[in-house]
């Protein structure tokens, strides 16, 4: 299991509406993944894989947008979340790797 | 045994199939407009593959259902040039069954993926037999675990399509071209199926295409994996009705290859 050390954790409640299920309110606990990466540019690509191999690839644009996408820890278990998708179909659970890709290097 | 969709009934189609609805949904009777055995998507690998002495280029629009595109077409010219028929989505219809159910040639009863936890496909693709250069174009995120790896393009804020649309332009020289297009599916679960917004995410997907490939030969493919429909303002798609279950698969042949 990898670990991230999460600046400035805190608290977030979401509506989370999975598959053929009711919505509902959750609480998670993280930041937000750029306050994590800390030097990120508009142009970066972030890689993010998960334990099972796969993966989400976002661009620094999004990333940098306020309140936007989050890197969220329970028990050591870490997980993207961004926070404007409702149905979690954007969720990666059990992150292992987070790989930044900028043009020219 | 046989069982009824409640949904399919209510409209006026019944399709019969093995069982209690689960596994596998073999049709043996459709009784409804077309008068016709239904097209499967594990039949798609199949045609692709007997065409495969032609440049083929497969336009999967996620979320798109045979009703969805029926209603829009009027407004959506070059969807329209499709000759396409109704074809029938995986059970259940959700990306990941579909998805491998289009790229291996068979149902969820032998690929085993049916939810959207299981990933792996660990049968040959239609990457692994096609006699020539494949490339699998994607959204931000892998879908299915396949040997052949897919392109990832991350989206521009909200909008997933441009990023994966402008791959597909850069990619047009390949002889299998498949490109899974998600915008219009996370508009119809944000705002319903019958939305004015996924209407419109229709028609601007359908201008895009058009201009992007006016000039690309051979056959061109339009398809979908499942259909949506409304729930309190919102669309979702996984259920045995006839919303979620029939799906366009379209034909566009460009001459003078």
């Amino acid at each position: 299991m990898s670990e991230f050390k999460l600046p400035e954790k805190q608290q977030y409640s979401l509506l989370k509406r999975a598959q053929g299920k009711a919505e509902r309110q959750i609480e998670v606990y993280g930041c937000e993944l750029n306050k994590y990466i800390g030097d990120l540019h508009e142009d970066d690509q972030i890689l993010c894989v998960g334990e099972d191999g796969m993966q989400l690839l976002l661009s620094g644009r999004e990333v940098l947008l306020p309140n936007h996408i989050l890197i969220c820890e329970t028990a050591g278990d870490y997980q993207i979340i961004p926070l404007k998708d409702h149905s979690s179909s954007r969720w990666l659970k059990h992150l292992v790797s987070i790989e930044i890709r900028r043009k020219g290097l | 045994m046989s069982a009824k969709g409640d949904g399919m009934e209510k409209s006026g189609w019944i399709i019969y199939h093995d069982g209690e609805i689960s596994d596998q949904i073999k049709e043996k009777e459709i009784i409804g407009d077309i008068g016709q055995k239904l097209l499967r998507l594990d039949e798609l690998k199949g045609m692709w593959l007997s065409y495969s002495e032609k440049k083929q280029l497969v336009l999967y629009i996620d979320g798109l259902g045979w009703h969805q595109l029926k209603e829009s077409l009027s407004q959506c010219p070059y969807f329209s040039s499709f000759n396409t028929t109704c074809a029938l989505s995986s059970w259940p219809p959700i990306t990941n069954t579909a998805l491998a159910s289009m790229l291996s040639g068979v149902d969820a009863s032998v690929h085993q993926i049916k939810s959207h936890a299981e990933r792996s496909l660990k049968l040959s693709t239609i990457f692994d037999e096609y006699p020539g250069r494949c490339v699998y174009i994607e959204g931000e995120r892998t879908i299915l675990h396949t040997q052949q790896s897919a392109l990832l393009n991350p989206r521009d804020e909200n909008d997933s399509d441009q990023a994966v649309l402008s791959c597909m332009q850069t990619n047009l020289d390949h002889d299998f071209i498949f490109v899974h297009i998600h915008g219009y599916d996370d508009v119809c679960h944000h705002y319903s199926p019958q939305s004015r917004q996924a209407i419109d995410k229709l028609i601007w997907l359908d201008g895009r295409l058009s201009q992007l490939l006016s000039d690309v030969k051979g056959m061109i493919w339009l398809i979908s994996d499942h259909g949506q429909h409304a729930n309190e303002n919102k669309g979702e798609h996984g259920s045995f009705c006839e919303a979620d279950m029939l799906v366009p698969i379209g034909l566009r042949v460009n001459e003078n290859e």
